[in-house]
């Protein structure tokens, strides 16, 4: 053969597979390149062709690790040193030098751990040609073990070394690779061998080549960061791991053993020297930063972690100053800062305020610059805003300075929220480093709200002008990032409250007037329409109102609101704290309540924003329960509580049209409510309240249909304005029914009984034209739509106390409403409204109701499912559901939703309990859940188990059922709908991603089981289908615990498997299973396993000690079973 | 009513012009006598007006060469002023081929709103038959 036969013929087979070149390869490697042609194509080569060499290189390495078995230890030796000598001295081309150090890295590692090979040791006859054309370009002599390599590397000088190694961890910190075809034993193998070994040699070998150069080579660098960010065998083993890397993000803490190469002062300046004499080398304030991250038991007292951190403090503040000096301003962007600001906020993360305030002539200087450099880059953002008018997407430097700003502000708060600052040292020393850090960090609270709000003012005017507006998502989505930006610069505003404060309310009196102007008749050029400039004003006036909100309160969703301990904490120290603050709520509220009282006199107003009110809304339902408790002094609570009750009179009279504000007010109203009876007192004092009490009353039972004649006629006798009573009348049922709820919150207190039975007496009056009229109307329909919603929201009000009043009152409309139901049950509207009510009736009372009222809802739900189901779900057609609109689509089945969520109240076991003692058998009661779970099973396709909300109730109650009731539900359902139905959804659920619903399937499928191991129960079905069970048994072998998706689901899994195979002593799935698997040791291993986890199955499944001790033994048992199927197991 | 036609709402949602926007409802809708599907945008603030719509049932006397019916209704009032529908395409021939097969009355529902009268559903009655 010449020596360009073998090129040829890989190109001659190229070009006449008659596909694209990159499918040929492809081909090529998987059949295993019976001619070496890609090796010897490397070997005689005399082309410059980059991308020809490449794939040669990549496609040996893939087909040697495939075949590596089947070649002599000699070949492959000699391939390995082949690769070695071609990337460190023959190729000038980084990229294949890269490509084949890749490469010879792999087959290292391929034989790292191996102490007896099944490879020949002697060369076969087919290799003898290959090799004969190896031998002369490999440098000799060949390499066999990795001391032998480690030799060698410490003979080299090249550079290349540095890189092969630096490959070589990166490719032993992987945790698989599918190309070794290998299991995960070896993996894990290898990265315990390397990380025991030989890391700690790479280190010093590399930091001794760093010392010796006046600026370390890049590779060297790159050796050494990826040897500091490897990932220790505890945490890159563990479940949580098993994704993406989390190295470089977080605190490294390498052992003990590394402290001498580490802990060493003298190598943070020297590589702070370094970065002197290459500032523009990113790797070594990489490699600084990671510096800053050791932690853990590297450092053997607070004295040495000290004086490290003196040292990398004085190195951060070093970058800073040379910042300064090369750029007066941050207009440009500056890979630099963001480092410098990394470091810093690294070391503040790392070393906590304990060790930081034991270097106090560091840390002020320090904070000064971060504070100084936070100022700048928000001048020069703002700047650049203005300069853009407003267009932030054409600013230039805008994402690289928010993510500067970013990382100062989690710096910044990582300080603020530090627990030293609460919990220890002595007060007086605290006290010192607040004030230190108030003084020097909280004047970057003015910059940060002053630009902000500017910046977000000319956006608007921007967005105003041009008519570029958000969509509602993306809309969304800025609030919840502002949100949380906003929370963030508040920690940094407590630290000196007051200036906080004065700053806002500085800013809030600046904005106010021409925002008062704006609104105000007289003024208007163009009435009523929003112009750029009044957008502008009324998006600061929120921004404010969001930074006061942020400041004072902290969310309390589901708790009890309270004052944020930094707020009481500066309330105590300054005297002067409590007036401003009491002030500066003043200003908001008396806004809130200019800006209602304009609604009122011209609610069409255009440039009276709805989102502002919500905005002010907001603030008062966080600010009011947690300020106005029944001990504070600070404030005037009944003329708070009437005026936040007056503004939403105004929202409800006069935006009733305005669902966002209607959401609020409504909100408002409840969170009052459930502050506590100190708080429902005050508020049931105020005229604010008493006033929506009257309108609440009269107009709960008025349709929207009826005409104003024929509401005045209804309301006349009333000493109520009529154009109020016909404004509230508006409010959409939803909203009302929101207020009713409030209301009965609010008197539910002894001393309210008046009230409470006013609405009672409400509502009962509303019911009573459906009691007289039986018969169906468009009338009757929207009479029964505006009940219902009533009912609802007197359910919603299951807080208060004491709640049995509330079914006292709401069980004598339960039968009414399922006789309604028989009459609309093809109305969607009106029948997913009435089992909403019985979804909502169930869930909140069915623990408090006694025997009649739980006989009463019995016969109710079953004549309630009877209706709906023969309406809707019998001619109910499922499509696919589309991801990308999974919400909306998941709105469309909210009737499914609402029956599974009845269902699985109904099948809770007071309720059943309850019937039984009062002479109706539980058996009744079950078979109505089945009944309803028979109308759901054919509902339940995959497509429709894709919806989140869905699926999960969906096996919530399925595995319930078949947990709680397996021989009654085996025998309840046909054929049909156990095999295709129940079994086959329960499969399903068992490799879902969520491991709540596998858990759920797998212990259902469990239960079942063993209920056919104790009675036969699966018999019936058996008849239809003979493998029933061994379809079970290979579904959960398979599919689950040979996948790695079963390491959330052990437990699971294993109590699945156990009375499967107790219920039948067939193994036949056994002998299917291994007879799949190809190699023969694998076979024989997994059939030992097996053997060894099979207890004596009769005793397995008994209920005495015997029994649970067996099963408990299996349950061990299992868990080590598949740690170890999972270890020598390939998995394709 | 839509563009000043009776219509049936089938969805509306409410969406705002810009962050600081008042609310406006989106109604998707089709006319009740030719399935024509209608979109408006009207700000929520807004009053509407509705159609007043009644339906009737009358059974089926007779249908001319035309189309032109002749319907009775339970008190035996007769109706001469209306064809068979052309909406929804094929109903006609459906109501014809019923009358035509004469083993049973067709009882028709007749839809009126807006100074507009048609037939908008048959039925064959075979209880008197």
């Amino acid at each position: 053969m010449t020596t360009t036969s073998a090129t040829t013929a890989l190109q001659h087979y190229l070009s006449s597979s008659n596909v694209l070149p990159h499918v040929a390869f492809e081909r090529l490697r998987d059949q295993s390149d019976p001619q070496w042609l890609l090796l010897r194509t490397l070997l005689e080569s005399t082309t410059n062709n980059q991308e020809l060499l490449f794939h040669c290189i990549t496609g040996c390495r893939q087909v040697l690790l495939q075949t590596w078995s089947e070649h002599s230890s000699v070949l492959l030796q000699t391939v390995r040193q082949y690769f070695l000598s071609y990337g460190c001295f023959h190729t000038p081309d980084p990229l294949l030098r890269k490509a084949a150090l890749t490469t010879c890295v792999a087959f290292w590692k391929r034989d790292w751990c191996t102490t007896s090979t099944t490879t020949p040791a002697t060369a076969k006859p087919s290799e003898h040609a290959i090799l004969t054309q190896l031998q002369p370009l490999v440098t000799s002599p060949i390499l066999t073990t990795p001391q032998e390599l480690w030799q060698w590397t410490l003979q080299q000088t090249t550079p290349h070394t540095a890189l092969f190694w630096t490959l070589f961890i990166g490719e032993c910190s992987g945790k698989s690779s599918i190309s070794y075809r290998l299991p995960l034993e070896f993996h894990k193998a290898v990265h315990k061998q390397v990380e025991q070994d030989w890391l700690l040699p790479l280190l010093q070998w590399t930091l001794q080549h760093c010392s010796t150069s006046a600026t370390p080579d890049t590779v060297y660098l790159e050796l050494l960061i990826s040897i500091l960010t490897w990932e220790f065998g505890v945490t890159a083993w563990s479940l949580g791991s098993l994704g993406a890397s989390t190295a470089g993000r977080t605190l490294l803490k390498p052992p003990f053993a590394w402290r001498d190469s580490l802990v060493a002062p003298d190598l943070c300046r020297a590589v702070l020297y370094w970065e002197q004499q290459s500032p523009s080398q990113p790797l070594l304030r990489q490699l600084l930063i990671l510096l800053a991250s050791l932690s853990g038991p590297i450092f053997q007292s607070k004295e040495e972690k000290q004086h490290y951190a003196s040292v990398l403090m004085g190195g951060a503040m070093q970058w800073i100053q040379s910042l300064r000096l090369h750029s007066n301003n941050h207009d440009e962007d500056d890979p630099r800062l963001l480092d410098t600001l990394q470091l810093v906020s690294r070391i503040w993360s790392n070393f906590k305020l304990e060790i930081l305030t034991m270097l106090p002539h560091q840390l002020t200087p320090l904070l000064q610059a971060f504070e100084q450099t936070g100022n700048k880059l928000l001048q020069a953002q703002l700047r650049e805003c203005e300069q853009v008018q407003g267009d932030v997407d054409a600013m230039v430097y805008r994402e690289s300075r928010d993510e500067a700003l970013a990382v100062l502000l989690e710096g910044m708060v990582l300080l603020c929220s530090d627990p030293w600052l609460l919990y220890t040292g002595t007060e007086e020393s605290r006290l010192q480093v607040q004030q230190s850090l108030s003084q020097l960090l909280g004047p970057l609270y003015r910059g940060f709200v002053s630009c902000r709000t500017r910046m977000a003012a000319l956006e608007e005017h921007y967005t105003q002008s041009q008519e570029t507006h958000l969509d509602a998502v993306t809309e969304e989505i800025m609030q919840a990032d502002l949100d949380e930006e906003l929370a963030s610069i508040a920690a940094v505003g407590r630290l000196d409250l007051l200036f906080a404060i004065q700053t806002l309310s500085e800013l809030f009196h600046q904005t106010m007037p021409p925002l008062e102007q704006a609104w105000s008749p007289q003024q208007q050029q163009t009435p009523q329409e929003v112009t750029p400039e009044v957008a502008a004003l009324l998006e600061q006036a929120r921004w404010l109102n969001l930074y006061i909100m942020h400041l004072l309160t902290d969310p309390c969703d589901g708790e009890d609101a309270q004052i944020p301990m930094a707020v009481v904490a500066a309330c105590r120290r300054n005297p002067d704290t409590p007036p401003a603050l009491a002030s500066a709520v003043q200003a908001v509220l008396a806004f809130a309540q200019a800006q209602a009282q304009q609604i009122a006199q011209q609610p069409h107003n255009r440039r009276l924003s709805p989102l502002l009110a919500c905005s002010f809304l907001e603030f008062m339902i966080r600010f009011v329960p947690a300020y106005l408790g029944p001990d504070q002094q600070w404030f005037d609570a009944p003329s708070i509580l009437q005026l936040c009750g007056q503004v939403c009179l105004h929202y409800h009279l006069h935006w009733p049209h305005e669902p966002a504000v209607q959401e609020h007010a409504g909100r408002l109203w409840r969170a009052l409510a459930v502050r506590g009876p100190h708080m429902r007192q005050d508020v049931l004092k105020t005229p604010a309240f008493q006033q929506l009490m009257q309108w609440q009353v009269i107009t709960l039972g008025i349709r929207h249909s009826v005409t104003q004649e024929e509401f005045a006629a209804t309301v006349q006798h009333h000493s109520v304005s009529l154009e109020q009573l016909w404004g509230y009348h508006r409010l959409p049922y939803l909203d009302k029914r929101r207020i009713l709820t409030g209301i009965i919150l609010m008197s539910c207190d002894e001393r309210a009984d008046q009230t409470f039975h006013q609405v009672l007496s409400a509502v009962q009056q509303a019911w009573q034209p459906l009691q007289q009229q039986r018969e169906t109307s468009i009338h009757v329909q929207e009479q029964l739509c505006l009940c219902v919603h009533a009912l609802i929201g007197m359910t919603e009000a299951s807080e208060m106390k004491p709640v049995e009043r509330l079914p006292q009152f709401l069980t004598p409309y339960l039968s009414q409403l399922s006789y309604w139901m028989e009459q609309y049950a093809s109305d969607l509207t009106i029948s997913e409204l009435i089992l909403q009510f019985f979804r909502l009736y169930a869930e909140q009372f069915i623990v408090i109701l006694n025997r009649e009222q739980s006989l009463v809802l019995f016969d109710s739900v079953a004549k309630v499912l009877h209706a709906y189901a023969q309406q809707q779900w019998q001619s109910r057609a499922i499509v696919k559901t589309n991801s990308e609109k999974e919400h909306e689509e998941e709105q469309q089945y909210s009737d499914i939703v609402c029956a599974l969520q009845l269902l699985i109240q109904l099948s809770t076991k007071d309720f059943v309990d309850a019937c039984k003692e009062d002479g109706v058998e539980s058996h009744q009661v079950t078979h109505l859940v089945f009944f309803g779970v028979q109308q759901l099973l054919p509902l339940m396709t995959q497509g429709l188990l894709q919806l989140p909300t869905l699926c999960s109730l969906f096996y919530e109650l399925i595995g319930f059922l078949a947990e709680t009731y397996p021989a009654e539900l085996t025998d309840f359902l046909s054929y049909e709908l156990f095999h295709r139905g129940l079994l086959e959804a329960l499969w399903f659920g068992s490799t879902h991603h969520s491991h709540q619903v596998a858990k759920l399937s797998l212990y259902g499928l469990g239960s079942l089981a063993k209920e056919h191991a104790r009675s036969q129960a699966w018999q019936k079905h058996l008849q239809h289908c003979p493998t029933l069970l061994d379809d079970c048994r290979e579904h959960l072998l398979t599919r689950v615990i040979f996948q790695t998706v079963v390491t959330d689901r052990v437990e699971a899994a294993g109590m699945a498997l156990l009375p499967l195979l107790a219920a039948d002593p067939s193994r036949a799935v056994f002998t299917k299973i291994l007879s799949q698997v190809s190699d023969v040791s694998q076979r024989e291993r997994l059939e030992q396993h097996l053997q060894w986890l099979l207890p004596p199955m009769n005793v397995a499944l008994e209920d005495g000690y015997e029994g649970r001790r067996m099963r408990a033994q299996f349950r061990e048992r299992f868990e080590e079973f598949v740690q170890e199927v999972h270890s020598f197991l390939v998995l394709r | 009513m839509i563009k000043g036609f009776p219509c049936k709402v089938l969805n509306i949602s409410v969406s705002k012009t810009g962050k600081h926007g008042h609310a406006k409802c989106n109604f998707t809708a089709t006319d009740i006598f030719t399935g024509k599907k209608y979109e408006d945008m009207i700000p929520s603030s807004h009053g509407t007006t509705v159609p007043i719509v009644n339906k009737s049932e009358w059974e089926l006397i007779d249908i001319g060469e035309e189309g032109e019916m002749t319907l009775m209704d339970e008190a035996g009032n007769q109706k001469t002023d209306l064809n068979l529908p052309t909406f929804p395409e094929g109903m006609a021939d459906e109501i014809r081929n019923a009358w035509n097969g004469g083993e049973s009355q067709v009882m028709v529902t007749v839809q009126a709103a807006v100074g507009i009268e048609q037939v908008i559903a048959y039925k064959k009655d075979n209880s008197s038959s």
